[in-house]
């Protein structure tokens, strides 16, 4: 017997880590050129080793220790996510940051927004307590030989 | 009520003595008019110096003030012209009483956070008036208990009576005047970028409503410390009943009883006999009395049996010790599966735990990511609005590439989401944690079973080595066993009753604090949306008074959350120009005070508004402004501004008002003093 058989999917929105939200990123993104950036900039490699930082506690933990203990505590490994360098091109088209000789630098809509964001004590709590901490104590020297281990490695 | 009654600056230099002549102000409206630089924001900030309201203008103590009163006094040229030795300010002021204020702000000797108040009008009418030194800024300058702190001093001078609030720490503290001036003392820099834009920062919840709260004198504040009061109380009874259980479930160990009637959360108890202990046997669960009798029975049974012979019992304890063995090895079988259950439960219950503190994690990053997206949507980024800047193209709330095709949910879908996952996992720990118990509990009946085998078989054994002409011991242990079991029994039954009255009185307690909360209105009484109406409709009517036009009056009310002025829930300043928000600055100004006038509120009826014109606001709209100051009975207005500088504008912002003028001129208006 000749029977139409169908199976239908109705197609469910699926629920997204805040990290990969766009606003959300960028939101990071202006906090680590605040407080971590010389002069309001930062490498691509930098921006990438704290936006790991402020994935997770954990993360963040790692970091602050690597520091603490004055880089002698390895910090084995952070990662990279092409979902950055996205919300940098919209931050960057939004006219929030620049880029120039290599680097991504706040502009001054960004640093108003930032402020704004540093003001607001009811957002990024931690986070922004970490950064602070961190602050600007991670040259890009070090970041690169970071890499440079492992490509030796 | 508080009045600024006379003004007189005073600086010693190099060069002799410096400062302003005595300064009068009249009640009603005054003008101070002078030219940029003449010295009117000295003025101002002198002022409030005097007040010890300097945080207002940003800082504490002699920091915030001008050069001219700390370190050197300039010329017409601006070449300096003498060197500050000393410098101080007189203001009198007159509220329940009039008293004279003086403070220092360069000083070798006086401290710039001390404030001499004399008790009487030492600048209109000079004599020897008692004064008594009073702190500004100190820890506890605004303590009443503290006879000393000028701030509370001044509060009993206006005849305020601050009420204590609920800071970011959790700590009730009185509300600071700080908090409350910026409503009415508005400053030309910040103070006509928002309303209340001045109030320092005190890590005070929601500072603006509170302020607008005690200026219209809302019963709103006195809801929210009731209720805060009423949780407090609900926590310590919680607090007290988990105590009182953890006792009872204690007794109710030591005796082998399950507990009735009762949990370890507050409920409502009809009688104190429905909270009771049962006594659980294979067979039968015995309450505690029935349990009791129970023992009686038996114990009267074997106390009357005649007690054998070691020789007699020899064949039946040996059949005993071999069942009582048997029995023995079960039990231990069975304690063992139900402690790997125990093991198994608890270590799901662990990871249900992990997993609640990472959906909680994420929880709060998702609100942050809320929060983020509404602040960029005010400033208007195009990503805060799901839009590329690139092709503004829908960019799905996501950094995932595109040709991934999943539609993520929206962030508000997304915290609904998380937040249903939360209770999922939340009532998971709770089924986990009640079975650990009952596990436990289980655990605990084996092992004191386990033991008390073992007893019996210990005596069973002793029993048959001994010589067969001696009474058997069995027999006796048991009638003993069984006597301190009953005055045991028989002791905690007296506990019981104890108890039963604590939870009873607990529980009424309960109810008493239940019913208060459900009696208390949810935050604004009948009376405060009476005023809170009026407050709006005086706002919209002085924005047309003096020609608002950035948005139609309909959007425009005053939010019932923040009690300040919104728009469809945003903030007005998002949605007027500059010019028309100092407008509405000005408008809720003064509607604050017409509201709280009518009502009986706490306004002092004082404005002091510095630069008001500074923006754009056009000569007529500012003319409206001093005429409708001018023409309140029973308030004093002192407004600074320059007029662009030329008669012709001063004369037509002026027409048809009322007011006195002090006219500081073009120069100077700090000079030297001719003895």
């Amino acid at each position: 017997m000749e029977e139409d058989k169908f199976i239908s999917f109705t197609e469910r929105k699926t629920p997204l880590y805040p990290s990969y939200r766009p606003m959300y990123k960028v939101a990071q993104i202006l906090l680590i050129l605040h407080y971590n950036g010389y002069a309001g900039k930062a490498s691509l490699l930098k921006l990438h080793l704290f936006s790991w930082a402020m994935k997770s506690y954990e993360n963040m933990n790692s970091l602050k220790e690597f520091v603490t203990s004055n880089y002698e505590q390895k910090l084995h490994f952070f990662g990279i996510e092409s979902t950055l360098n996205r919300a940098l091109n919209l931050a960057y088209a939004e006219k929030l940051i620049d880029f120039e000789n290599g680097s991504y630098k706040l502009l001054e809509k960004g640093k108003l927004f930032s402020r704004q964001l540093i003001e607001d004590e009811t957002i990024f709590v931690i986070e922004k307590q970490v950064l602070k901490l961190v602050g600007k104590k991670i040259p890009e020297a070090i970041i690169n030989n970071l890499v440079n281990q492992w490509n030796n490695a | 009520m508080l009045k600024i009654k006379a003004l007189k600056i005073s600086i010693s230099t190099d060069k002799g003595i410096y400062g302003t002549p005595l300064i009068q102000f009249n009640d009603g409206l005054t003008i101070i008019k002078g030219f940029n630089s003449t010295g009117k924001s000295t003025l101002f900030q002198s002022i409030l110096y005097c007040l010890g309201l300097e945080e207002l203008i940003g800082g504490k103590n002699e920091k915030t003030m001008q050069s001219v009163l700390k370190s050197e006094i300039l010329n017409n040229e601006n070449k300096i012209e003498a060197r500050v030795i000393e410098s101080n300010i007189l203001l009198e002021i007159e509220g329940s009483t009039i008293a004279t204020l003086k403070r220092y702000i360069s000083s070798e000797s006086k401290n710039a956070g001390l404030v001499e108040v004399f008790d009487g009008p030492l600048l209109t009418s000079p004599n020897q008036y008692e004064y008594t030194p009073m702190y500004v800024h100190d820890k506890g300058a605004a303590d009443s208990n503290n006879a000393f702190g000028f701030h509370s001093f001044l509060e009993k001078l206006i005849g305020w009576e601050l009420p204590n609030v609920q800071y970011k720490d959790g700590s009730q503290r009185k509300l600071y005047l700080q908090n409350i001036f910026p409503g009415f003392v508005i400053e030309q820099k910040a103070g006509w970028s928002d309303f209340f834009a001045t109030i320092p920062y005190y890590a005070l919840l929601d500072r603006e409503t509170r302020a607008v709260e005690f200026l219209l004198n809302l019963d709103s504040w006195k809801i929210q410390q009731r209720k805060s009061n009423l949780k407090q109380d609900k926590n310590d009874l919680i607090l007290n009943w988990r105590n009182k259980y953890t006792e009872f479930k204690s007794l109710a160990q030591q005796i082998a009883c399950e507990i009735r009637g009762v949990s370890n959360q507050p409920e409502i108890i009809e009688s104190k006999n429905s909270v009771y202990l049962v006594y659980v046997t294979e067979e039968k669960n015995y309450n505690l009395t029935e349990y009791i009798s129970y023992l009686e029975y038996e114990y009267s049974k074997i106390s009357d049996l005649e007690i054998p012979k070691v020789g007699d019992q020899a064949a039946e304890s040996e059949l005993k010790i071999n069942h009582l063995n048997e029995q023995l090895s079960q039990l231990s079988i069975n304690l063992s599966s139900v402690i790997n259950k125990k093991n198994l439960t608890i270590s799901k219950y662990n990871s249900f735990i992990e997993r609640l503190s990472e959906l909680e994690n994420d929880k709060v990053q998702n609100e942050y990511h809320l929060k983020v997206k509404k602040k960029g949507a005010d400033q208007g980024f195009a990503i805060a609005q799901d839009n590329c800047p690139y092709c503004s193209q829908g960019l799905n709330d996501s950094l995932l590439p595109k040709d991934i095709e999943i539609v993520p949910m929206q962030i508000e879908e997304n915290l609904e989401y998380l937040k249903a996952q939360i209770n999922l996992i939340k009532i998971y720990i709770n089924n986990h944690k009640s079975d650990i118990d009952n596990l436990e509990r289980e655990i605990e009946r084996l092992n004191n079973k386990i033991s008390e085998t073992r007893s019996n078989i210990r005596t069973l054994k002793t029993q048959l080595v001994s010589d067969n002409r001696m009474p058997s011991v069995e027999l006796i242990e048991n009638r003993l066993k069984l006597k301190s079991k009953l005055d045991l029994y028989r002791r905690k039954y007296d506990d019981l009753a104890s108890f039963q009255e604590d939870f009873k009185m607990l529980s009424d307690e309960w109810v008493q604090i239940l019913g208060e909360e459900k009696k208390l209105p949810k935050s604004l009484s009948p009376f405060d949306h009476k005023k809170i109406s009026q407050l709006e409709q005086s706002f919209k009517s002085l924005l047309v008074n003096f020609h608002y036009r950035s948005k139609s009056l309909d959007g425009i009310s005053v939010s019932l959350e923040t009690l300040l002025p919104a728009v469809e829930g945003y903030s007005l300043k998002f949605d007027s120009s500059a010019s028309d928000f100092t407008r509405a600055i000005w408008s809720y100004a003064l509607a604050l005070k017409e509201t709280s006038e009518r009502f009986e509120g706490n306004h002092p009826n004082l404005f002091i508004l510095d630069e008001p014109e500074h923006q754009d606001t056009g000569d007529n709209d500012f003319h409206l402004l001093l005429k409708r100051l001018g023409a309140y009975a029973n308030t004093q207005s002192i407004v600074f501004a320059s007029f662009h500088q030329t008669e012709s504008t001063f004369l037509a912002c002026t027409k048809d008002v009322e007011f006195n003028l002090i006219d500081l001129g073009t120069e100077k208006f700090i000079k030297k003093i001719e003895p």
